[in-house]
């Protein structure tokens, strides 16, 4: 009996000595539960921290367009959010809400009370079901004090905050972004350059990119979001010079992004004047950024407008249009009373590469510009004045080009998209 | 005890105290999130719903959401604090206040839920068109969808919402604890349709003698659904589905809502006309000035 006590003792001690002192060595100094608080903790000060709050770069999901949304977390767990874009038309907006760092995939910034701004990328409504499909709960992968990088918890769509600089109100920031759109996203086709390769894009005014891909019939789709110094893709792609580039920056002269990544590589449009002499989309004339050769006329044709017909037919706005009945034309359309009368030019391509031939047929009027010309002296002195030969510069997008006389570069006028 | 024995007892013992030596427990290591912050934008609304909720009722009303909580099948968003406040509001005075005055405090207390979780937008299911109201879970806990389109201006939108699903759910959990008799689904038995029932029209639903389109959907829901039609429905809508059953549906419709009448009183001692009554006066008294601002 007494060997198999000692035995059955023998035995258990082994037992015990195993069981206790094969610790595994841990990769990480505390547990998993402690490091999860402790980093909800820090992520939450740094929300807190950035007293001009952050730029949230939004994607609903991988395909939808990207939107800037300023947001300022507080102490006491109120968020304010603001936006200023399509889905609140175009008005600056504010939304009070409250927020949540919580431990769930890891720590989660949670918006779990209903914003006006930032649900409405997740409400399940148009259609019924599903809405934008966007998240508001976003799992933290990296944070620092001027970034932190996230992914949507249901859709895993990539999210951005960016640290908004404590020099810069959210109206400067506002006006930084709907400044650098103006400069980057329009209607017309974009090309992709790189090194030696050039690829088409598309969509640039939806903020989707439609990128063609050589050998391939299916385009990239690539949404992209307006920053203040450029665009970012919504995720990096691969060049034909087998860089990456995400994030593109607007060059001085404010006609290509180049990547911040690869100089060599960057997106530009279409040459301007086969672009404005094909152009069927009316163009407004900027009168607040044209020289007196043609403000001083337009000022005098509207306010003969006005007095001749009493305020019944004022200008609404003056514009160079192209209708394929008639051709390209000088253009005013009135109020109250809706008339569109027309005074057709001639815009012709020149040898020089960026330059422009403007001439007018005349007496080549409409029947309502007949009507006007013959009861308002001033438009033929607006008339006249358009023709010349002038060089073009514009933006990316081309929602404004500068007409320059090459001949006196203190004349010129500037058209605006309408 | 022969030594041996006693050798091996006293082994057993260091064997038990050998491995706990280390866990020396401190304080929990998770962040206690339910302290009320006197600078939180919720404080005063925190503190209501302790006082009004918790402390009386041991019930959490969750207004913010939490979606562990919620079905990930849906997309859902969380419920507005502005629509919150005046649902938690409405739901005291609608529901646990008429309980509460009809039986007793004790009655909610022991049979009421512990969890009211709101969720902001209607819960769509991609599957069947249907939008789903409310949700209770063993008794337990209510969801109640759709509160960001609350109108306390429109009861009969409230009604349809929020408070006959809230009745719903709760005549859910009182079955739950004492069933109702068999005889109430031999009634309609073979008319309940749990797949099709969203395809039958209002005025069909109540030729087979069902109050709702849901009713169809099953025997349970049959019962719940009566009783919570008959506490909310106004005496117009009730007339109306009444008319569009027809006698035989009528005459179903008459005999289960005996039965859940009887029910109600012999296993609750609650007199479902009372309660119409009681309910139908509060609702009646809602009006803007109903909320509390303070809040």
């Amino acid at each position: 009996m007494n060997h198999r006590i000692t035995a059955i003792l023998f035995f258990t001690s082994a037992l015990i000595v195993s069981s206790c002192t094969r610790e595994q060595e841990s990769l990480f100094e505390q547990p998993a539960a402690i490091r999860l608080n402790h980093a909800i903790e820090n992520i939450d000060s740094t929300l807190v921290n950035a007293p001009n709050g952050w730029i949230m770069q939004y994607f609903a999901t991988n395909e939808s367009p990207g939107y800037s949304l300023l947001v300022n977390f507080s102490s006491t767990g109120e968020v304010l959010v603001a936006a200023k874009n399509n889905l609140v038309r175009n008005r600056y907006t504010e939304a009070r809400s409250v927020y949540r760092v919580i431990g769930d995939y890891g720590p989660v910034l949670t918006f779990d009370t209903f914003n006006n701004l930032l649900h409405l990328f997740s409400t399940p409504e148009n259609p019924a079901g599903q809405g934008l499909g966007g998240d508001y709960e976003f799992i933290i992968n990296t944070y620092s004090d001027s970034l932190i990088q996230m992914n949507g918890k249901k859709r895993g769509t990539l999210i951005d905050l960016e640290r908004i600089p404590e020099d810069k109100s959210w109206a400067d920031i506002i006006a930084q972004l709907e400044s650098m759109t103006a400069y980057v996203a329009g209607s017309d086709r974009l090309y992709l350059v790189s090194g030696n390769n050039t690829r088409i894009i598309e969509g640039s005014s939806s903020f989707v990119y439609e990128i063609s891909m050589q050998g391939s019939d299916e385009p990239i789709i690539m949404p992209y979001i307006v920053t203040r110094d450029g665009i970012k893709l919504h995720k990096p792609i691969k060049t034909a010079r087998n860089t990456e580039v995400q994030h593109f920056v607007l060059s001085p002269e404010r006609d290509k992004l180049v990547a911040s990544s690869d100089p060599q590589t960057y997106i530009t449009g279409s040459d301007i004047v086969p672009f404005i002499t094909n152009n069927q989309t009316p163009y407004e004339f900027d009168l607040e950024n044209s020289s007196s050769h043609f403000t001083n006329p337009a000022f005098e044709l509207i306010d003969e407008m006005h007095s001749r017909y009493s305020g019944r037919r004022d200008i609404d706005f003056l514009a160079i249009t192209y209708r394929p009945d008639f051709g390209h034309s000088f253009t005013f359309s009135t109020k109250p009373t809706l008339t569109v009368a027309n005074f057709r030019l001639y815009l012709l391509a020149h040898n020089n590469r960026n330059t422009i031939s403007i001439d007018r047929e005349i007496n080549g009027y409409d029947q309502n510009g007949e009507l006007f010309y013959t009861n308002v002296n001033s438009i033929e002195k607006f008339w006249k004045e358009l023709p010349g030969v002038y060089e073009l510069r514009s933006t990316l997008s081309k929602n404004s080009i500068i007409f320059i006389d090459i001949e006196n570069e203190t004349r010129y006028f500037k058209l605006n998209k309408r | 005890m022969k030594p041996y024995k006693i050798i091996i007892f006293l082994f057993a013992i260091a064997l038990l105290g050998s491995c706990s030596k280390n866990d020396g427990f401190t304080d929990s290591i998770f962040i206690d999130t339910e302290e009320f912050n006197p600078d939180s934008p919720t404080y005063s609304f925190d503190l209501w719903l302790h006082e009004n909720y918790l402390k009386p009722y041991n019930l959490a009303f969750k207004y913010r959401m939490e979606d562990v909580g919620s079905d990930m099948f849906y997309n859902l968003v969380p419920a507005s604090i502005e629509k919150s406040k005046q649902l938690a509001q409405l739901t005291k005075f609608l529901w646990f206040d008429v309980y509460a005055e009809m039986v007793d405090e004790e009655f909610l207390k022991k049979y009421g839920p512990r969890i009211i979780h709101l969720i902001g937008s209607p819960a769509y299911s991609p599957n069947t068109g249907t939008i789903l109201l409310g949700t209770a879970e063993g008794g337990i806990k209510i969801t109640l969808f759709n509160c960001n389109n609350l109108d306390h201006r429109n009861v009969n939108m409230m009604n349809e919402y929020f408070f006959k699903t809230m009745h719903h759910e709760f005549a859910h959990i009182l079955h739950q604890n004492k069933m109702y008799p068999k005889e109430y689904e031999q009634i309609s038995a073979g008319d309940y349709s749990p797949l099709g029932w969203q395809y039958l029209s209002v005025a069909e639903a109540a030729r087979l003698g069902f109050v709702s389109q849901y009713s169809a959907c099953e025997g349970q829901e049959d019962f719940v659904e009566k009783i919570a039609n008959y506490l909310l429905t106004s005496d117009t809508d009730w007339n109306n589905t009444l008319d569009m059953a027809g006698e035989e549906g009528r005459e179903k419709i008459f005999r289960k809502l005996e039965i859940c009448s009887n029910w109600m009183k012999e296993k609750w001692g609650i007199d479902l006309d009372i309660m119409r009554a009681e309910i139908n006066r509060r609702q009646l008294l809602i009006n803007d000035d109903f909320f509390d601002p303070n809040i």
